[in-house]
């Protein structure tokens, strides 16, 4: 008995703590990961619950130098405004505005002077110079930054040369503060560089970021920026990233553009998709999400809103040139496979209807994007494929082995290899599956591995040169040009394109250079991708996702 | 007794350096390049130059010899190293992941013993009565739904419904997240109890149900010894009789049980820290092996093993509690 009495005073003693510890703790529902009470707001103000952008994870880095991911580099756009910024506001193409430059010229393409808005401030009062910009370029093409994305700035003179640890500032670039200037030399002529310095990797830096001994630790701090929000506590990893306005901000290119709206957008950080949609459909945020298979339902909810518009990003299928499907003797095979292949059981099994069945490489949102890049190549014509593989054998075309169709697994790849695979069976190829670990997959299609390999672009900004430069010429081999392909019309082409400073003979040179190579079926175009966000109607206006994929959080306004 | 405490101490001392040796050879063995990884998380192709100021940052260019002295010699002065994703210090990530693991198996271990020992004793006592019946299915399902299934049915049933039904915050449960502020490093503070709730009854289901068929069982054994007749023998009543003397002999094999759950939880709780989006260790190292990211999977590994060591020990040191007989040093005397 005296035992059982003993047992009751332990448990009523834990019970007796539990409730101090509540009481101790007090009411934290304001700050409290479960505070996602809705603010009454009105056109401005109010506090907006992210559950989308870091629904898979967090990204590695946050800081617009490093970020290398989409998710991260959404708060690096958010926190720095750079020289240039693309307005996707009209109905066509997207146009090239200032930002913090108030505008640029170059005679030749080669060097580029971009004048400077005067009175820009950081968050922190100081002011945004020509020389906070060379500054910031040193320091992201640095090696002791190592930048993922560092090749952003490899078409500036000598900035390989900082990236190599042989130099501490890029050669090409001068700023001249009194004359509010940032000169920019190039190793070539590049009359789409003014577009190229609208990536975030491009941003200003404050004084205070080159004050650290180690540079790859300023996102561990609070980053003071330029851009519409600023951070006002660090970077809770793993749980979120919390941003408020900026009220210093010196204005974006969209509507009066003076300052966001929102008071403060809580990026909350999910380690699985799924829950965090579950999140989301539990109303603890304002932003979701959408996981595989759901896409249909969750576009037709009535009560939500959504950002699923087409964006600027690829999924295809490289064949390497080198391999046994390469070659002039083995066209007919290639595009066979091209056509053969069945995008719209893939968008509709696969992607429950979420993505577009793609014309080309380049995809509208693309100044000089065309309809019909690939001709009858993206078209499914399973008899066509028929006849051309035996049209293709009955010429002497054999294979050394089954096609490999090689892909990163783990990553929801293996139900669109699958449709394929049955597609190659069904026009009579024999294929195997090449699955390979996601760490080293990438690594290995450059060095040669690929034979008809998964692979992706996203478009850095909305330029033809991002993606056909990287995937169609031979100097891009060993590189993201997993097809080794190389003719040299096309690098004749790229290369014309890049001097060309008329905008619509250089569109022209770079839509030639990507009818050429899909006539060669060097590669496969599958799918362009959609977003994927959902929101509730009735709370949240205003939600625009770009082509780039930013959502502009700045415009963002919560409903009354 | 205290020169078996500081033996089984040292025992630590080889497990550590073998845990740590296996992983980091092993890291070298799997495919996966982290230099890749690091230098092209977006797997765009990157300088060479980029890879090789990644290499050297890092000391990935030194032979695997030389990169294991450094690891020791960092390790043994307390350096846990920096992350190769991240680039933040090992320590940093320990000191924010540990405390909500540990945090979480506590109280999975509780529900696992209050509701399993009881129902466990519920049903030897009372054997095919209904009660031992129910248990017996409940216990069954519990072990037999998988954790996702469960926690993906917790979130359904407790979060999202009642959303869509319109109720209250108060009767809708959070689905994500990880209480901000704890109170007695156990106890979360007002609100946030309410994220602790979930994770730990899903994290606890299956623990639960094995306690629960344990005890059962050992209590029906140790019914049938002759203590148990010689007790009721001398006058004892019932509740005397089953929980002093069968209970007490019962829990041995239950204590280890329970002992090696709470050690295995700290650490392995990946799914329930992950569908539930609970900042653990479980969840980290899951990811960290994913990345490649040898230094994270190394320096909590290392805690993890000193933990389960510490655990072990006591649960050992815990079975002279419950037989007198097993009692260190006491054979001696």
């Amino acid at each position: 008995m005296r035992r059982q009495r003993r047992s009751f005073k332990f448990l009523a003693l834990i019970l007796g703590l539990a409730l101090v510890a509540a009481a101790c703790g007090g009411d934290d529902d304001d700050d409290g990961q479960g505070a996602t009470e809705e603010q009454p707001s009105g056109e401005a103000g109010g506090d907006l619950v992210d559950l989308q952008n870091f629904a898979q994870g967090e990204p590695d880095h946050i800081d617009p130098a490093l970020a290398g991911v989409l998710q991260g580099a959404q708060i690096g756009a958010l926190l720095y405004d750079g020289l240039t910024e693309f307005d996707f506001s009209g109905d066509g193409d997207p146009e090239l505005k200032g930002q913090v430059a108030e505008k640029w010229e170059s005679d030749d393409g080669i060097t580029w002077v971009f004048t400077i808005k005067d009175g820009q401030t950081f968050s922190d009062g100081t002011p945004v110079l020509p020389s906070s910009f060379k500054k910031a370029w040193d320091r992201a093409a640095s090696d002791e930054l190592a930048s993922e994305i560092n090749y952003l700035y490899a078409p500036i003179k000598g900035a390989s040369a900082v990236t190599e640890g042989t130099a501490d500032e890029i050669e090409g670039v001068t700023a001249d503060d009194d004359a509010m200037t940032l000169t920019v030399e190039l190793e070539y002529a590049f009359y789409d560089w003014p577009a190229v310095v609208s990536h975030p990797v491009f941003s200003p830096m404050p004084d205070a970021a080159f004050e650290l001994s180690d540079p790859t630790q300023w996102e561990q701090g609070v980053m003071i920026g330029n851009g519409p929000f600023k951070q006002e506590e660090p970077w809770e990893h793993e749980v979120s990233i919390k941003l408020v306005r900026n009220d210093d901000w010196s204005g974006g290119i969209y509507g009066d553009g003076t300052k966001a709206k929102l008071d403060s957008v809580d990026f909350r950080i999910s380690a699985d998709l799924d829950s965090a949609f579950a999140d989301f459909e539990a109303g603890n945020g304002d932003t979701g999400y959408i996981p595989a298979g759901r896409f249909a339902e969750a576009t037709e909810n009535p009560d939500w809103g959504n950002a699923t518009e087409g964006n600027l990003g690829i999924y295809h299928f490289g064949i390497n040139t080198e391999s046994q499907l390469g070659g002039d003797e083995n066209l007919k095979l290639r595009e066979a496979i091209a056509i053969g292949i069945d995008r719209e059981s893939i968008n509709q099994t696969v992607y429950d209807g979420s993505r577009r069945l793609p014309t080309g490489i380049t995809p509208p949102g693309v100044p000089g994007y065309e309809d019909g890049a690939c001709g009858d190549l993206c078209t499914y014509d399973a008899d066509a494929a028929k006849d051309l593989v035996d049209e293709w054998k009955a010429d002497g075309g054999t294979l050394d082995h089954p096609i490999k169709i090689n892909f990163n697994t783990g990553s929801g790849h293996e139900e669109v290899v699958a449709i394929i695979q049955q597609n190659l069976q069904d026009i009579g190829l024999e294929a195997e599956l090449d699955g390979r670990d996601p760490t080293n997959y990438f690594a290995e299609m450059r060095q040669g591995a690929c034979e008809l390999c998964r692979a992706g672009w996203i478009w850095d900004y909305p330029v033809q040169d991002n993606a056909l430069y990287a995937l169609l010429d031979s100097a891009s081999i060993d590189g993201d040009n997993l097809s080794r392909y190389s003719n040299p019309d096309v690098d004749d082409m790229i290369s014309e394109a890049r001097s060309t400073e008329d905008a619509g003979d250089r569109q022209q040179l770079y839509r030639d250079a990507e009818e050429q190579a899909l006539k060669d079926v060097a590669y496969i175009p599958i799918n362009w991708y959609n977003g994927q966000i959902v929101y509730p109607k009735d709370k949240v206006e205003n939600f625009v996702q770009t082509p780039l994929q930013f959502v502009l959080y700045e415009n963002v306004t919560l409903a009354s | 007794m205290t020169g078996y405490v500081i033996r089984r101490l040292l025992l630590v001392i080889p497990v550590v350096w073998g845990a740590l040796t296996i992983l980091f050879i092993l890291f070298f063995i799997v495919p996966g390049d982290p230099v890749e990884l690091m230098a092209g998380a977006s797997g765009r192709a990157v300088p060479e130059a980029t890879r090789q100021a990644i290499e050297q940052q890092f000391g990935l260019d030194d032979p695997i010899i030389v990169q294991y002295g450094n690891f020791w010699k960092r390790t043994l002065t307390g350096d846990l190293g920096t992350s190769y994703a991240s680039r933040r210090p090992v320590s940093d990530i320990l000191g924010e992941t540990f405390p909500n693991s540990l945090r979480l198996a506590i109280w999975a271990i509780i529900i696992e013993t209050v509701i399993g020992i009881s129902a466990g004793v519920l049903a030897a006592v009372r054997q095919y009565s209904f009660a031992d019946g129910l248990t017996t299915v409940i216990t069954a399902l519990a072990a037999s739904i998988p954790v996702f299934v469960l926690g993906f049915l917790f979130q359904q049933v407790f979060g999202v419904f009642p959303n869509e039904q319109g109720w209250p915050e108060w009767a809708r449960m959070p689905v994500q997240g990880t209480p901000e502020h704890w109170n007695f490093f156990l106890f979360p503070s007002a609100s946030d109890w309410r994220y602790l709730i979930l994770p730990m009854i899903v994290l606890a289901s299956v623990g639960t149900a094995l306690v629960a068929r344990m005890t059962r069982t050992t209590m029906l054994e140790v019914a049938r010894a002759d203590y148990m007749r010689t007790a009721r023998a001398k006058g004892l009543n019932e509740r005397k009789v089953v929980l002093r003397h069968g209970l007490r002999n019962a829990l041995i094999p239950v204590v280890t049980l329970i002992g090696l759950d709470l050690a295995n939880l700290i650490g392995a709780a990946i799914i329930t820290e992950t569908v539930f989006n609970w900042r653990g260790m479980g969840r980290q190292i899951a990811t960290s092996i994913f990345r490649r990211d040898a230094p994270v999977v190394l320096g909590l590994t290392l805690v993890l093993v000193v933990a389960y060591v510490l655990i072990n020990l006591l649960v050992d040191l815990s079975y002279g509690f419950f037989d007198p007989r097993v009692r260190v040093g006491k054979e001696k005397s």
